[in-house]
């Protein structure tokens, strides 16, 4: 998934970048307004985040310029202008949420997820045909919606939200069920070739994965580490 | 609002020197009628008596016999006409002296107003901008604090707490930042607020929450009182925060260390109202500040209190939005601390509510 992000300030920028692509989302870094229309035009980002206050072309002018072509695009404002007659613009003119500045990662990270999960949600409903969104199951315990970056826990109903990332390394995990998965495969797979994250990367991925998809309650754990080697999702056990 | 404001401060004083300088050239002809006597008066000796000043013109013309009056009308056409020239240019110059005088004097004043208007202006869209400027290191710091601590190892337990240190930090710096923001927001009209029931039991736990390591380094602990479940009242959730947050604020600062300090929340059916009562055993404030807390930039404590900082607004804020939420606030005299009792109209759920 696709995220475009558009903010004058460059350290703002990097850190951004950085809570987004550390959750496995690819992003287009821009400058200003005329960037991010051009990016926005080139690459056909899924999300938009655009900071109000930026030379030359202001966010509001560019989030306008992507209304009149482009309707489904989730558009979220991030800015330091907070007032409500700010929001309501922002919104007016097609943004879907205003996250006002300072904030933190979390609330960055739950709000772009919600955003894509409407736009998916409305999508669907755009197109019946493909209603039954694409989704795999594990072990029949949990059920995972990738574009609506969600998994469902099968016995109970329970929703868990998940990144990119972590939807990647389940899959990788399930597609060998049953085998160990060697470290080195997972960070290809999931980081890509071209990206060296330090070794401990991939460990504190799986430990925040586990403590939303285990169910712990003493049951079998789904992720297990494989000393050495790496992790591995174990067959369901029958009794 | 703001611009009936400017108008009605900007239109009255050119208005001034514009009416007397209509009014001089409209009572014009009335004078050189006055004038036309005098010759008559003092018929050849001093052909064109200069008037010394304008009250001469006043006592001159009065004539002593009605005679003098019929031949000044019988007197020859060309002469009157010359008369009426010297004698009405002095007048005629007078008064425009007078309204130029009066207009410029209007005119300064006029500027000096517009520029008063504009540097109070000034000084509350510095503030604005100041304020929004600053939000942005703050989310940088922010964001930054979140993605050192997701990357610290498991074991780094003091660094986590040291990072949990400038969290909280950051969030008074934005607490003072709000403040400021709805002080000037303030000075510019009134501040915009949206009533909808809001659960009081819910933003003190928010409010402890926030200032929950705070309290602990001081030893302070809440003690809570009465009821425990929601209870609602109509109020703009993010004031209601900012008012709860400003008075637990000043029992942080104020309060002895390793004590305990009151939050009682009350209904009073009588008034259909809500009272949240936070009451500290610090030094409390004497009879003689008590008027005064309320006024902002108004510190009491400033030099008794070591290491306690604030900008003097924070109680001026709740105060203001108190009253803006069909509410009060309201020091109530106790025998130690100081006793801060806040009331709101209670609310169903579910209701919204005209801002008053």
């Amino acid at each position: 998934m696709k995220i475009l992000i558009a903010e004058d300030d460059p350290v703002t920028r990097d850190s951004l970048n950085e809570c987004l692509s550390g959750e496995g989302f690819a992003t287009l870094l821009a400058s200003d307004g005329n960037d991010a229309i051009r990016l926005w035009r080139t690459e056909k980002p899924d999300l938009a985040c655009l900071d109000i206050m930026m030379p030359d072309v202001d966010g509001y002018e560019v989030c306008r310029q992507i209304r009149s072509r482009d309707k489904q695009i989730p558009i979220l404002f991030l800015s330091a202008k907070s007032d409500e007659i700010d929001v309501v613009i922002g919104l007016e003119i097609g943004a879907d949420d205003f996250i006002r500045k300072p904030f933190g990662k979390h609330e960055l990270l739950a709000r772009v997820r919600s955003a894509l999960r409407r736009s998916e949600a409305a999508k669907a409903v755009a197109s019946p045909s493909q209603s039954t969104p694409a989704s795999f199951e594990i072990r029949g315990e949990l059920t995972i919606y990738p574009t609506q970056l969600r998994a469902v826990r099968n016995s109970s109903g329970e929703e868990i939200d998940l990144s990119p990332r972590e939807i990647s390394i389940l899959r990788v995990l399930n597609e060998h069920l049953g085998e160990a998965v060697p470290r080195d495969e997972l960070l290809n797979r999931c980081w890509g070739l071209n990206y060296y994250p330090e070794s401990r990367t991939l460990d504190q991925h799986i430990a925040k994965l586990r403590k939303r998809v285990e169910p712990g309650n003493g049951e079998s754990p789904l992720i297990e580490t494989v000393r050495g080697i790496g992790y591995r999702i174990r067959e369901k056990v029958s009794d | 609002m703001i611009f009936c404001r400017k108008f009605s401060l900007s239109f009255p004083t050119p208005a001034i020197p514009l009416a007397v300088l209509a009014v001089a050239l409209i009572s014009d002809p009335a004078w050189a009628d006055t004038n036309t006597w005098e010759p008559s008066l003092f018929p050849t000796t001093e052909p064109s008596p200069l008037p010394i000043s304008d009250e001469d013109a006043f006592i001159q013309p009065i004539p002593s016999e009605i005679s003098f009056h019929t031949e000044s009308w019988n007197a020859a056409p060309s002469r009157k006409s010359i008369s009426a020239v010297e004698y009405n240019t002095p007048i005629l110059i007078g008064s425009i002296a007078l309204s130029l005088f009066l207009i410029v004097v209007g005119m300064i004043g006029f500027i000096q107003q517009k520029r008063a208007l504009l540097v109070a202006e000034k000084r509350v869209s510095f503030a604005n901008r100041v304020s929004h400027e600053l939000r942005t290191p703050l989310t940088n710091i922010l964001l930054n604090i979140d993605l050192i601590s997701d990357t610290l190892p498991d074991e780094a337990d003091a660094a986590r707490k040291r990072l949990d240190l400038v969290r909280e930090e950051s969030s008074r710096l934005n607490r003072l930042l709000e403040n400021v923001l709805t002080f000037s927001r303030r000075e510019q009209g009134a501040p915009s607020l949206h009533l909808t029931a809001c659960d009081v039991s819910a933003t003190i736990d928010e409010i402890l929450d926030q200032f929950g390591p705070a309290l602990e380094r001081r030893g302070l602990q809440a003690n809570r009182i009465g009821s425990e479940g929601p209870l609602y009242v109509a109020a703009d959730p993010d004031a209601l925060s900012q008012i709860v947050g400003n008075l637990i604020s000043n029992v942080e600062k104020y309060a002895p260390k390793s004590d305990t300090f009151d939050i009682e929340v009350a209904e009073l059916p009588k008034n259909e109202a809500v009272r949240i009562t936070v009451a500290d055993r610090g030094p409390g404030i004497s009879r003689g500040n008590a008027a005064r807390i309320f006024r902002p930039f108004v510190r009491i404590h400033d030099k008794t209190t070591e290491g306690v900082s604030g900008t003097g607004l924070g109680l001026a804020i709740a105060n203001e939005l108190a009253l803006a939420m069909n509410g009060t606030l309201a020091l109530t005299p106790t025998r130690e601390g100081a006793r801060f009792e806040l009331t709101l109209p209670q609310a169903n759920k579910k209701r919204t509510f005209p801002a008053k």
